[in-house]
């Protein structure tokens, strides 16, 4: 019999245990009155022989492997009914460490999101980001400073020790064809993108460095909930057309899913290098973000020299609009600003209520020890060990504490 | 009448294996196999004898099936299963080495220690 097949037929174990005592007791009564003992007295010396019967079942108990987990089911069961005896000291008690479990594990959710998961990508550590800077300019009004186009291209070409990727977060547009028409996110990017995040497309390929040009065929690349809410995700949506701000475009890619470059899912993606705006072909406005890959080997140090040479050539060559634009880079983070230090001085602040509330809940079973003293005194007569005392007050202690969990679960990660 | 002494601990196990290995049998019947056979030294417990019983079952080293006894009534018989025989014939061997040890040192006279 497997240990599993022991604790369901724990009835019929009770039973067949049982029976097999009273086997042995008939059996010895029945030779001892054969011997010429009376009924009476026979019964009596068998009896003596075997010891108490319920010490004897006690101790075959004992010999099944699933002794300890009766007992938690049986001290499970305790604590339920205990709770149900008294609701208000476990609406109470639930109540308090949903409070605090519940604002804790927000918390947690929140800063492990932001700060600790890294980068969805191979290797995140490679990944950073370059910035522009100029002294006249004002990081904590605008954000961080940006590419312009051309000096990104530049960078791009010069540079030996980063793989650069371009991304401009500008425009929607409306989609027309096919389906009804509708506003759709669009982001441009440049085609070394997905090489630089290490990321392989879902259906399809990725921008060549051709179509990233002006006057190339135009091409478009689907996120995939776009691709399953317009296609229904049907692989023939490769090699379509579509038509997005009144230009047919070809599809060639469809991107995996959940990848997100800036907060919510792009729905499609158009070569950064065939847009001719006006923004673009000049080195003033500096619309295009830059996400970069170390090569093998190479430091941010390296990288930062390099950069700082390449900024200074450009000094040189366009001193009317570079004069004075350096490049810095940085490791690639999520952009939450300034509160990184506040989100942890919050999450520290939150376990202390957390703290505060174990610490409630602990006074109140302290002071419902107190007036259950006759009942564990009761039960330490009755035979039960220390450890067996202690085993029931943590189960529940377990299940206090479990239900206080499955209410925040419930009704907290309810909520959209 | 001889004196009756207590099992030396941890030989109840192995007694228990032997007397089943003769035959499948219910407990009561191997607690006066075993004081038979003893011939009244060993004392077997019967209170103890049981848990023995269900610890061997347990460990599989004994089966238990359900008999109709000469009397009609329905036994729980004990069987030794293949894991049960090597056991015994592995603790009776080193029961056996342990004999001839004591029994030697037993032996041992004053001169010869010398």
């Amino acid at each position: 019999m497997t240990w599993w097949q022991r604790l369901w037929r724990r009835t019929k174990m009770e039973e067949q245990l049982e029976k097999e005592l009273r086997f042995h007791l008939d059996q010895h009564a029945s030779e001892l009155i054969a011997r010429g003992h009376s009924l009476n007295e026979a019964r009596r010396q068998a009896r003596v022989a075997l010891g108490g019967p319920e010490q004897v079942k006690e101790n075959c108990r004992d010999a099944r492997s699933t002794r300890w987990l009766e007992d938690l089911l049986q001290d499970f069961r305790y604590a339920i009914r205990a709770v149900r005896t008294q609701p208000g000291f476990a609406v109470v008690a639930l109540l308090t460490l949903a409070l605090g479990s519940g604002a804790t594990t927000v918390m947690f959710t929140f800063i492990n999101g932001v700060l600790l998961k890294p980068l969805p990508y191979p290797e995140p550590d490679r990944l950073v980001t370059v910035h522009g800077h100029t002294d006249t300019w004002n990081t904590e009004a605008f954000g961080e400073q940006n590419f312009a186009y051309f000096d990104f291209i530049d960078c791009q070409r010069e540079n030996r020790s980063l793989a650069m990727a371009g991304c401009l977060y500008s425009s929607g547009g409306t989609l027309s064809d096919p389906g009804e028409p509708a506003y759709v996110d669009r982001r441009e990017i440049s085609s070394e993108l997905s090489s630089v995040l290490g990321v392989t497309l879902w259906r399809g390929r990725a921008f060549l460095p051709e179509e990233d040009r002006p006057g190339a065929a135009p091409v478009i690349i689907l996120s995939y909930s776009f691709w399953q809410r317009r296609f229904a995700g049907i692989p023939a949506a490769i090699g379509r057309s579509i038509a997005f701000e009144g230009k047919r475009y070809t599809v060639v890619g469809i991107e995996p899913p959940g990848s997100r470059l800036d907060g919510e899912e792009t729905d499609v993606f158009t070569p950064l290098g065939q847009n001719t705006a006006g923004y673009l072909r000049n080195r003033r406005p500096r619309p295009v973000g830059v996400v970069v890959r170390l090569q093998p080997g190479v430091t941010l140090v390296q990288a930062q020299k390099e950069l700082a040479l390449i900024g200074g050539h450009l000094a040189e060559q366009y001193p009317d609009t570079n004069a004075g634009r350096a490049f810095e880079v940085q490791p690639l983070r999520p952009e939450v600003g300034d509160v990184r230090s506040t989100l942890w001085l919050l999450l520290g602040a939150v376990s202390l209520v957390l703290l505060i509330a174990c610490t409630n809940v602990a006074s109140l079973l302290l002071a419902r020890a107190v007036s259950r003293g006759r009942e564990l005194a009761m039960r330490a007569a009755l035979g039960a060990g220390r450890s067996r005392l202690v085993r029931q007050c943590l189960t529940e202690s377990a299940v206090l504490g479990l239900s206080g969990a499955c209410w925040v679960k419930n009704h907290l990660w309810a909520q959209p | 009448m001889p004196e009756k002494s207590d099992l030396p601990q941890g030989t109840l196990d192995l007694l228990i294996l032997k007397v089943v290995a003769l035959g499948a049998v219910h407990g009561y019947a191997i607690a006066q196999r075993l004081e038979q056979v003893s011939r009244g030294v060993v004392q077997v417990p019967q209170g103890s004898l049981y848990p023995a019983l269900h610890r061997l079952e347990n460990r599989g080293l004994l089966a238990g099936d359900w008999k109709q006894t000469e009397s009609g009534r329905e036994a729980k018989s004990y069987r030794l299963t293949r894991k049960g025989r090597t056991q015994l014939e592995t603790e009776a061997a080193s029961w056996q080495r342990l004999i001839e040890a004591i029994g030697l040192v037993l032996k041992l006279s004053e001169g010869s220690a010398k």
